[in-house]
């Protein structure tokens, strides 16, 4: 099956696949044999993000395309239940964050806990604030 | 806690081969800050890490590695570390390494600033700045 006609689940599934191959074996591998499965795994990253970004405009600064990436995966309890939920992320085109003088960045990129709702945010400019020196790890 | 620390060696490995940072098995090591990595190390073997019971996967998932208009970025799915069934020991500085890599070579680590023990069911959120980019080279 071609990649443009996979779903989203598909392509994640294959992509697994793929990985889990290529870091089993990758000591045994030949450079040439290893060269094929990254291209491969490189070519599944990159339409699993044309799916997570699908109905995402081009960005109205820089014109660039925006990928689309799931965030931060759920987080589930012992018994399953859900602590958080997933985040989809549209966004990170070729603009840098911006001020917006009262101490926060303006990230050139918008979320959703569905790829949806995340595209909807883009295409409405409705962009992530992020406190300017905020940690990068942080108790939850 | 600080921004991106990057081990030296890691500018020259990416040149040389070492690293497929788009398919690779990047993973986390935790130190303490009595065993603080050196800007001088290269691989895991250099460092004295903690032990990892009751800590969830410290495996890291890749969501992209691509350059657009020449500026190359690394984007990470954000990793949460969990610590079930007791507590974690006591660490603070976070290192990415890469667990593919022939000697497990070391690539950034972050200072969390502080000495950090996760209690049960405690988590910590490592956000690896999402579309902007764990890591970029323009």
């Amino acid at each position: 099956m071609p990649d443009n006609a996979m779903t989203l689940e598909q392509v994640q599934s294959a992509l697994d696949e793929q990985i889990a191959h290529y870091r089993a074996n990758a000591d045994d591998m030949t450079t040439r044999q290893a060269r094929e499965y990254q291209v491969r795994i490189h070519e599944l990253q990159l339409r699993r993000s044309v799916l997570l970004s699908e109905g995402a405009e081009v960005c109205e600064d820089c014109g660039g395309t925006p990928m689309g990436m799931l965030k931060t995966a759920a987080e589930l309890d012992e018994f399953g239940i859900v602590k958080y939920g997933a985040v989809y992320e549209v966004g990170g085109c070729g603009c840098k964050p911006v001020p917006n003088g009262r101490g926060n960045l303006i990230m050139p990129a918008a979320r959703g806990s569905t790829p949806a709702e995340a595209v909807a945010a883009w295409n409405a400019n409705r962009l992530v604030q992020k406190r300017a020196g905020e940690p990068a790890a942080k108790k939850v | 806690m600080a921004a991106v620390v990057k081990f030296d060696s890691f500018a020259e490995a990416v040149y040389e081969k070492v690293h497929n940072m788009g398919s690779d098995a990047l993973t986390v090591a935790l130190t303490t800050n009595a065993n603080v990595p050196a800007a001088t190390d290269t691989n895991l073997a250099a460092l004295t890490e903690i032990a990892y019971t009751n800590l969830s996967t410290r495996a890291i998932t890749t969501a992209s590695s691509a350059q657009t208009s020449g500026t190359y970025k690394l984007t990470l799915t954000d990793l949460t570390l969990t610590a079930s069934g007791g507590a974690v020991a006591t660490f603070r500085h976070i290192v990415v390494y890469n667990d593919t890599a022939a000697a497990d070579e070391l690539c950034w680590r972050y200072d969390y600033g502080s000495d950090l023990t996760l209690g049960e069911d405690e988590s910590l959120l490592l956000d690896f700045d999402g579309s902007a980019g764990a890591i970029t080279h323009a």
